[in-house]
């Protein structure tokens, strides 16, 4: 049994809103926190509330964050005895963990191999066969001729989904519906893969042409216990990419609960997981589920599980990290009413989604009982097109579902992002949906009640006196000391209304 | 001011007059409603509108020129302010509005509405750190609007008086 080695000084890896949140944690358990930062983050609002922050030089993520050798410079510079890499960037980098570990520094995730045996696809199924988890009825493509590859498509049963061994969020996948299609389509998902990933490994697998995302978190510690912390319901997808999660899922019962959740344990013990990691599962419209990967970093969307669990999944993170025992026992942890996360994407869905570039003139964040924002911006924050275009996370608890939900309506409705275009006009109406709000999410839920989306203003009479109430507002801002930029009512000469005179 | 504003593809010219926190505003189909202009409570640039017992919350930003996104009561809304409608040519309306750049008291008004004026020719009298400016007419035209009182405290920016220019525009 390893001794515990406490962490003084931690370094994260990442930026924006994740870095945020990381250093929160490391706040609350009395650690330093370092950030480090590219060019383009210089300044930026969630570097500054790091205590200590280094420059990486560079700008686009290739010279910047996914960079081991500058982030493993940094934590010498800044004397730092642990790294947490957050999600993306090096989060799932094993070479990156064994070159932390080569350095003496903590690296605040699961263990090389552990990372390994997940990584891929392939060593996913691998494992959940080991530690009996179904996985889809599917073939690995390795080293199969097309002709072979079709033969054992037919036998899983068309439609096939054929994918990257190497990929995520989408890329590399492929739907085929008839056998007719299958090698065309296999020999462009083998050039895409070799492409993209660098490694043309694809498998096929039985493809749901409607079906759930549910995935289950788990948390593993040094001393070989594994708990989870039930399941999230992330079926609202665009292209594959989560954009509403919630805690417990509306779709499943108290058995396939049980059943999942022993399952994702089973897995995380069998590759014998030392921090959160999160397993990925397909339902299908019957209930049964499969594994689809598992994830082995933080996710995104951990805050809906903090909320109805009380968990601080970071800081049970670096606690492990240190090499102390998993401070819960699993029957201490309980679902607590419903939690619901919007991702707040710089986006217009309009416009097909095109990510909206620029400076975030006007920035307000939600607040209220049972309502979290994780962001990392701030007023005058410039959002880059090298980064990815989320700018912050809303998520609201409430003692049942629909409670939350009229937490997050609330939320959303509180939250002002002007200067760009966001995609909050867009889950508001995701939230006004009938279907939304009996739970009827699965992966194909906004092509089904979103396709024909537009953003509609209603104008109102209401709508026209606060547009030229803006425009007076605003001439008689824009020749006032303040300038452009003026951004309060104190520095503009209106905000003192009791020297005027009111004319009746 | 007079306002050219689009929205949704529907476009409307209003009418605000602004004494202090008192806004009057007047629809192209002559409907004038009156509401009170008050700071928000975040102190970050937000501002209410009272209508009676009704309060507006809002929070707006200037893209540019034109280019505005407001946020209402829950909602984001893009409109543009049009500074000339129907392009650069002859006879598209402007904004005529005149304006003092610093904070003044009117001190004497020179003229009256339907007057005709000359390029150069003094307005209004304004009083500001014990000196007396002048509002002078930028060009020739026809008095159209006055939008202050002799004795009234103005800010700057805030239309004072508004001319046409004598093609009628």
């Amino acid at each position: 049994m390893s001794p515990i080695k406490p962490i003084r000084t931690l370094l994260v890896a990442n930026r924006g809103e994740i870095a945020r949140r990381v250093f929160r944690a490391c706040h609350s358990l009395g650690i330093t926190s370092a950030a480090v930062y590219g060019e383009v983050d210089a300044g930026s609002a969630w570097s500054r509330s790091a205590d200590l922050s280094v420059p990486l030089g560079g700008v686009t993520a290739a010279e910047t964050y996914l960079r081991p050798d500058k982030i493993l410079a940094a934590a010498r510079a800044v004397n730092a005895d642990a790294i947490h890499p957050g999600y993306g960037f090096l989060s799932e980098n094993a070479d990156f963990a064994e070159a932390c570990a080569s350095a003496g520094i903590t690296f605040v995730g699961p263990t090389p191999d552990a990372m390994r045996a997940l990584g891929s696809k392939v060593g996913a199924r691998a494992a959940a066969a080991a530690a009996g988890v179904p996985v889809i009825p599917g073939i690995d493509g390795a080293g199969k001729s097309p002709a072979e590859l079709r033969a054992a498509a037919e036998g899983i049963g068309f439609p096939v989904l054929i994918k990257a061994s190497a990929g995520g969020g989408g890329r590399g996948m492929r739907v085929v519906e008839r056998a007719a299609d299958f090698e065309d389509a296999a020999q462009a998902a083998r050039a895409e893969a070799a492409s993209a990933f660098g490694d043309d490994h694809l498998l096929v697998e039985r493809y749901f042409p409607d079906s759930r995302h549910v995935e289950v978190q788990v948390l593993g510690d040094r001393h070989g216990k594994v708990i989870h912390l039930f399941e999230r319901e992330c079926s609202i997808q665009r292209r594959h990419q989560k954009i509403i999660e919630e805690s417990p899922s509306p779709n499943i019962d108290a058995d396939q609960r049980r059943a999942m959740t022993e399952a994702a344990v089973a897995l995380a013990q069998q590759v014998g997981y030392q921090s959160a990691g999160t397993v990925e599962f397909l339902v299908d419209l019957d209930g049964n589920f499969y594994l689809l990967e598992m994830n082995t970093r933080l996710q995104v969307e951990h805050p809906v599980t903090e909320m109805v669990t009380g968990a601080d999944l970071v800081a049970w993170q670096i606690l492990v990290a240190e090499g102390r025992p998993l401070p819960v026992e699993q029957t201490d942890l309980v679902q607590r009413g419903h939690a619901i996360e919007c991702r707040v994407y710089a986006e217009d869905p309009a416009a097909g989604f095109l990510p909206s570039i620029g400076r975030l003139a006007r920035y307000r964040r939600p607040a209220g009982p049972g309502v979290r924002c994780d962001d990392g911006v701030a007023s005058g924050s410039e959002i880059s097109s090298h980064f990815d275009a989320m700018i912050a996370k809303v998520i609201t608890q409430g003692w049942d579902r629909p409670a939350a939900l009229r937490r997050m309506r609330q939320a959303l409705a509180g939250t002002v992002a002007l200067g760009l275009t966001t995609n909050i006009p867009y889950l508001q109406a995701i939230l006004e949906t009938e279907a939304f709000a009996a739970g009827a999410t699965t992966t194909r839920f906004l092509e089904r009640h979103m396709a024909d989306w537009r953003p509609a203003p209603e104008p109102s009479d209401e709508l026209w006196l606060a547009m030229a109430a803006f425009e007076s507002l605003r001439a008689g801002r824009d020749s006032a000391e303040a300038g452009e930029d003026g951004r309060h009512w104190e520095a503009d000469p209106w905000a003192s209304t009791e020297a005027w005179r009111n004319l009746r | 001011m007079k306002l050219t504003l689009e929205l949704a593809g529907e476009t409307r010219e209003l009418r605000v007059l602004r004494r202090g926190d008192r806004l009057r505003i007047s629809f192209d189909d002559g409907r004038t409603v009156e509401a009170r202009l008050m700071p928000g409570t975040d102190g970050d640039g937000g501002f209410e509108l009272e209508l009676g017992h009704a309060r507006l919350h809002a929070l707006g930003h200037g893209a540019g020129p034109e280019a505005r996104q407001l946020w209402l009561n829950g909602h984001t809304f893009a409109y543009r302010r049009l500074l000339r409608v129907g392009g650069n040519g002859p006879g598209a309306p402007v904004d005529t509005s005149l304006s003092v750049a610093i904070p003044a008291v009117v001190v004497e008004i020179l003229v009256e509405p339907g007057q005709a004026v000359v390029n150069g020719e003094k307005l209004i009298l304004l009083e500001s750190m014990k000196m007396v400016l002048p509002i002078v007419a930028p060009r020739d035209g026809r008095v159209e609007t006055i939008d202050c009182q002799v004795g009234e405290s103005v800010a700057p920016g805030v239309p004072l008086i508004s001319l046409a220019t004598e093609d009628g525009t």
